[in-house]
């Protein structure tokens, strides 16, 4: 993205980075398990380019939990994982056995609290940080036929969305290391507003 | 005792809808508490409205619930307590000591008033038929996943036991073969065209009785069909059976009956082993015992004592005759006798001659 310059991407980061290791804490307390959440990189595009800059999500099925948010800034934020990473995370944090590729209706609701979980530390220290107050959604579970399918069959993720921020993530739960990436899609006019808040903390 | 709440129209279209509504203040105050809840926990609304929430449940306090519930009391987003992670909200007793599985939604409603806090919307869901239908249809398909492999496993046995038995029955220098309970071939390995001439298939067409000889068949209704008629095993019974081509061969037949799950028998499943060159060679050595026995019969041996004259050497008989000693030897053996001169009579009776040898 253009517009943002390195030093604007390495201040988001370091929020993503402490929003994760809430969302961590939080996934702690609710398993009893030591989970670790790591962000080796985030990155920021337009819509337009996402297809080509991430091949990888266009092939292939994608599970998600999707909770847009509005108010100073406005748009829609979503986990994703391949379904059988999905089935594992879950399986992993129920301390169940993996029996099945996807998910059930009940093990969906196990991902869609996992993301609300993330989702909600994510947003909700930028807001802390930022200062602002944003109104969510509560999350749905989707499954979709790569990253441009679950895009243009969400109205909260295509709807005059800007800049897209993608994060990826692992989750270190026991011995296993499962990778996802959590999604955050800006509307245009919110792009700016990013950018104003980010220069603002940039300068406190 | 407080009233249910204070929004009397509110309340009375949250007590209508079909899942559980709880609302909190600060402080975890109840004001709200609709009619399902009331059914599903057995607490009255005017027995918990004005009460804490957390004291009525104080798994509600501990951490993995209260910092999420702070976040949304503060005005932070929706949460959501899932029925695998959360089943149990606000306990709702079932029948056999079972509790409904709930979904929670925590949300936030906004201050009303200037000056007024944040409140907790708390809506649950009953999941407990759908969570059961789910572990119902996962034990079904573990059962059939198990199943499944096991049937697999089987498979593979079965498969690993049909190859064995298929280089067994190849290997083999014997005849393997399979027939109902009326003894008609049903099955055969390539060694039967080898010893009987016959391709395995055409065996098909013919009973066993079919291939004995006239002769032998008269016997088999003596040693092979009582067997079957008491479902014994067939062990080491000899017949001889007619080649396509009319030669005469024997064969040594073990066996073992078939019955299925009723324990009716089904055939018999054995091997049979050539033993024609065997069972010549044992007639041959047989005529030749008897052969040697009818010429052993015709050797004239002398045993025992045989009465002499001291004198003349003449042999008393069995009748009393006595007879010269030539005579009696020539009767009763086969020698033949010619007659000499020894060097002593020689010299008794021509010392003459015998000088001038």
């Amino acid at each position: 993205m253009n517009n943002f310059t390195p030093l604007e991407i390495d201040t988001l980061t370091e929020i993503i980075n402490i929003g994760i290791g809430r969302a961590a804490s939080a996934l702690n307390d609710i398993t009893g398990s030591h989970i670790i959440l790591k962000v080796p990189s985030i990155a920021l595009v337009l819509l337009d380019a996402l297809p080509k800059t991430f091949q990888h999500l266009e092939n292939g099925l994608i599970s998600s939990v999707i909770q847009s948010f509005e108010g100073d800034f406005t748009g829609s934020a979503a986990l994703l994982f391949p379904p059988e990473s999905a089935a594992r995370l879950v399986s992993v944090i129920t301390n169940e056995e993996i029996t099945a590729a996807n998910l059930d209706t009940v093990r969906s609701g196990t991902l869609m609290e996992i993301g609300n979980i993330i989702i909600n530390s994510l947003l909700g220290t930028m807001c802390n940080i930022f200062e602002c107050s944003l109104n969510f959604s509560l999350p749905e579970y989707r499954d979709a036929n790569g990253l441009t399918d679950l895009i243009s069959s969400s109205p909260t993720l295509c709807g005059e969305a800007g800049m897209i921020m993608l994060v990826e993530t692992t989750f270190l739960i026991k011995t296993l290391s499962i990778s996802g990436y959590i999604l955050v899609i800006f509307r245009l006019e919110s792009t700016e507003v990013l950018r104003t808040m980010i220069s603002r903390i940039s300068k406190k | 005792m407080k009233p249910a709440t204070d929004f009397s129209f509110e309340s009375s279209l949250l007590d209508q809808v079909p899942f559980g509504v709880c609302i909190v203040e600060k402080g975890y105050t109840v004001v709200f508490w609709n009619r399902i809840l009331e059914e599903w926990a057995g607490i009255a609304q005017g027995d918990i409205c004005g009460t804490s929430l957390l004291e009525r449940f104080p798994h509600l306090t501990e951490n993995r619930y209260l910092r999420r519930l702070d976040a949304v009391l503060e005005g932070g987003p929706p949460v959501i307590f899932s029925p695998q992670l959360h089943p149990h909200f606000i306990p709702a007793p079932l029948a056999g000591k079972r509790l409904r599985v709930q979904q929670t939604v925590i949300s936030c409603i906004p201050p009303q008033n200037p000056g007024a806090g944040h409140r907790l919307l708390i809506t649950l869901t009953d999941m407990t038929q759908p969570v059961e239908q789910l572990r119902e249809i996962s034990g079904l398909r573990e059962q059939a996943l198990t199943e499944l492999a096991e049937r697999k496993r089987a498979e593979k046995n079965l498969r690993a036991s049909e190859k064995r038995f298929h280089d067994i029955a190849l290997s083999s220098a014997d005849w393997i073969w399979e027939m109902d309970q009326q003894c008609n071939y049903t099955f055969a390995t390539d060694k039967a065209r080898d010893i009987l001439g016959f391709h395995p298939e055409e065996l098909k067409d013919y009973n066993f009785l079919d291939l004995l000889t006239s002769q032998e068949k008269l016997r088999a209704l003596e040693t092979f069909m009582p067997a079957v008629a008491n479902r014994q095993p067939w062990v080491d019974l000899e017949a001889w059976l007619l080649t396509k081509d009319g030669r005469q061969v024997c064969l040594l037949f073990n066996a073992v009956p078939l019955f299925d799950d009723n324990a009716a028998l089904l055939g018999y499943r054995g091997v049979a082993k050539e033993i024609t060159d065997r069972k010549h060679a044992e007639t041959d050595r047989e005529n030749l015992i008897k052969e040697l026995q009818e010429a052993l019969k015709n050797i004239k041996t002398l045993r025992g004592l045989l009465p002499i004259c001291a004198s003349c050497k003449k042999i008393r008989d069995d009748k009393g005759y006595w007879n010269g000693l030539e005579t009696y030897i020539h009767q009763h053996t086969e020698a033949e006798f010619t007659h000499g001169i020894c060097p002593e009579c020689m010299r008794k009776l021509y010392p003459g001659l015998f000088d001038a040898t």
